[in-house]
């Protein structure tokens, strides 16, 4: 069946088809179409699952580890702040090893109060213990919540998963999806069985004190579930492909870089967008290709090393900034080649709170890296002052002289 | 300079942060006691207050006490309401 | 690759209008992109939408600038419409009275009018005092850009509007596809079966 649907209710499509029987959430721009969507599918007798309205997002993870401690396949979604609302229970749901899937879709963090895309939500959720997988495609985020539970629900990983794509730009757009008989996907995605869940037959604590002497182990452990992700996810991905025919990438997706002297890097929507880049700037004679990074946690490091090898240079496009560092693909990129030959790398940040991208800037500072006149350092190259900004600074100037503070 | 060879990892599997009930993780947390509880049956009214206290259920609804897990940290002595439970020092048995 | 920008007031439909034509462009096999730009969207604060169509998958996430069509549902937006850009043989079309379109012709465009608000109000569309123009634009952008036919519409119709609004919806979007009238003749005659087949 083909459906002309916005990312939001292909999410919540998602959800339906991996039989998710607890969703534990609470409203939040851009998210909310989601959960409206799960909840009319309840509500229709569509999907046979337990809702549970929630006070807040902090409350939302609460439930979500309780139903997946009670060994259920739970799913929630969230945004921005709501992800950050939530942050010290994300911690929770990974260290006590819960599998469960979690959509967010990436906004911007206030203030200035900001609805719109761009990725400091999930990159600042980074170090939780949570894998994190970008989508580019309304496809992929079907099938990525499919798959996410396969992931999180492994043996060898049983950490939750973040299923991320962009605000509105994904969200709120309205584009073609297949969506996969039921039938096939009960097939890909059997029910779930925990390694361990709640039992008043057999009572147990979870999330307990450790001591020093057994932390470290337990921190390991997780790292290593986390490198034992590189291979579930690629397995994952392949199975999906023969079973239900579509494919997005492993941990990384890439596009014409079979010739490639120079790529780019980019994560999301943005990395469809770039496609078109590489297109264009191919007419114009350069052999460039993309790297889609669709694994951020784990990390493709053994990937980007292969492929970024032999090139002459690259380009990451970040749509977050670590402050007083530089964008974050760019550090974590660079990290992966370390050691790894002198490769030339430059980094854009840019699309930040919802500003358009279009492919043009991103062609114009690609041919600029390439002709040796960007310098391989973070650029922001979409920052102007424009009226506003200096009618905030004449206001502030004025303030200044009046109560003489400068 | 020659790259080092990449260390073998041990694979610890699965490792969380559960625990099941069972008796002194740490041991016999009694040997760690200087003054023991000491119960007067006939000065107890069985209101429980020490059984309801005691941090580590050392003390047994049938006002028993595990000299094996109790610490001799008080609480049950402080908490009872007509003094009869009391802190010998050990070696005054 | 087709681009059409939409021009119109919250309230008058223009997010159910994106919907229900990249529905008609699945219909006929082309795929199909939607998106409205979510600003402060009150009723009546001007929104701006787009559409893409094209018969390879379409990649490009970017706003439109240059569109191919520029379809205004209020008259009072046109200039701020133009303002956001066009392109050399971008198509306008615009809600509004044939000899009301003076201004109109001024402009470098191959252009269309039609009077939807009229349309709207004959057939009794209107939600708490605000014609709804989505539907009779569906027809009037579907005789315009030739991207749809009209069967493919009254499809999207039939699959998406209520029992109770299906047969005024019906009308509207033949009464949209047959008042549609060209003020100004284009420029560059052979664009159309350009834009279409690229």
């Amino acid at each position: 069946m083909r459906l002309v649907e916005t990312g939001n209710h292909v999410a919540a499509w998602g959800a339906r088809l991996a039989r998710v029987e607890v969703v534990s959430a609470y409203p939040i721009t851009p998210q909310t179409q989601v959960i409206e969507e799960i909840s009319r599918f309840i509500d229709e007798g569509e999907m046979e699952c337990e809702y549970i309205p929630v006070e807040s997002e902090h409350s939302a993870m609460a439930a979500m580890i309780a139903a997946a401690a009670m060994g259920v396949r739970s799913f929630s979604a969230t945004s921005a702040h709501g992800l950050a609302y939530m942050h010290e229970l994300l911690h929770w749901a990974a260290g006590i090893r819960l599998p469960m899937v979690m959509v967010n879709v990436n906004r911007a963090l206030g203030p200035g109060w900001n609805i719109w895309c761009d990725h400091q939500d999930t990159l600042a959720a980074r170090d939780t213990g949570w894998i994190q997988l970008y989508c580019a495609t309304h496809q992929e985020i079907l099938d990525t919540v499919i798959q996410a539970f396969r992931i999180s629900e492994d043996p060898r990983v049983v950490l939750p998963v973040m299923v991320c794509y962009d605000a509105f730009v994904m969200s709120h757009t309205y584009m073609q999806v297949e969506i996969p008989d039921q039938e096939l996907v009960d097939l890909f995605l059997p029910p779930f069985r925990s390694l361990w869940k709640l039992d008043l037959d057999y009572p147990l604590t979870h999330g307990s004190v450790i001591y020093p002497d057994d932390y470290e182990e337990v921190r390991f452990s997780m790292h290593q579930a986390m490198d034992n992700a590189r291979r579930v996810i690629e397995e994952v991905a392949e199975e999906y492909r023969e079973m239900l025919g579509s494919y997005h990438g492993g941990l990384v997706d890439t596009y014409r870089m079979e010739d490639a002297d120079a790529a780019l890097v980019a994560m999301g929507a943005l990395a469809s967008e770039c496609r078109v880049v590489v297109d264009v700037l191919r007419e114009r004679g350069h052999r460039c290709g993309l790297i889609r990074v669709r694994s951020y946690r784990p990390f493709p490091v053994a990937e980007l090393r292969e492929l970024l090898g032999s090139l002459q240079a690259a380009m990451v496009i970040d749509r977050a900034v670590s402050f007083g560092l530089e964008g974050p693909l760019f550090s974590e990129v660079k990290a992966a080649v370390y050691g790894h030959g002198d490769l030339p790398i430059f980094d854009l940040i840019t699309g930040l709170g919802g500003r358009d991208v279009p492919y043009e800037l991103i062609a114009e500072n690609m041919e600029a890296a390439l002709r040796g006149e960007l310098a391989a350092e973070s650029r922001w190259p979409s920052v102007r002052l424009n009226e506003h900004h200096r009618l905030v600074k004449r206001s502030l100037e004025e303030y200044w002289r009046r109560e003489g503070v400068r | 300079m020659p790259r080092k060879r990449k260390e073998e990892r041990e694979d610890i599997g699965f490792l969380t942060t559960l625990s099941v009930p069972s008796e002194g993780s740490v041991g016999k947390t009694g040997t760690w006691r200087t003054f023991r509880p000491v119960l007067d049956r006939d000065r107890c009214n069985k209101c429980l207050l020490c059984w309801i206290y005691c941090p580590e259920a050392c003390i047994s609804k049938d006002l028993e006490i595990s000299y094996d897990y109790c610490k001799g940290c008080g609480i049950c002595a402080e908490e009872c309401p007509t003094k009869a439970m009391s802190m010998v020092k050990e070696d005054e048995r | 690759m087709v681009e059409i920008r939409f021009h119109s007031l919250g309230g008058q439909g223009a997010v159910t209008l994106i919907n229900l034509l990249a529905q008609a462009g699945d219909l006929v096999g082309k795929k199909v992109q939607a998106f409205p730009f979510f600003g402060a969207e009150r009723r009546g604060a001007p929104v701006k939408s787009y559409v893409r169509m094209d018969d390879k998958p379409i990649d490009l996430r970017s706003q439109i600038y240059r569109p191919d069509y520029l379809v205004v549902m209020a008259p009072s937006l046109v200039d701020a419409a133009v303002g956001e850009g066009t392109k050399e043989n971008t198509v306008l079309l615009v809600n509004m009275r044939e000899e009301e379109a003076t201004h109109l012709k001024a402009l470098p465009f191959e252009t269309y009018v039609v009077d939807a608000t009229s349309i709207a109000l004959e057939l009794g569309m209107v939600v708490e005092g605000m014609p709804v123009l989505n539907i009779v634009f569906l027809g009037a952008v579907s005789y315009v850009t030739e991207l749809v036919p009209l069967e493919a519409v009254t499809e999207v119709i039939r699959r998406n509007i209520p029992p109770g609004r299906m047969e005024s919806s019906m009308e509207a979007a033949r009464l949209g596809f047959t008042s549609v009238r060209m003020v100004r003749e284009a420029r560059i005659r052979h664009h159309r079966e350009k834009s279409a087949a690229s």
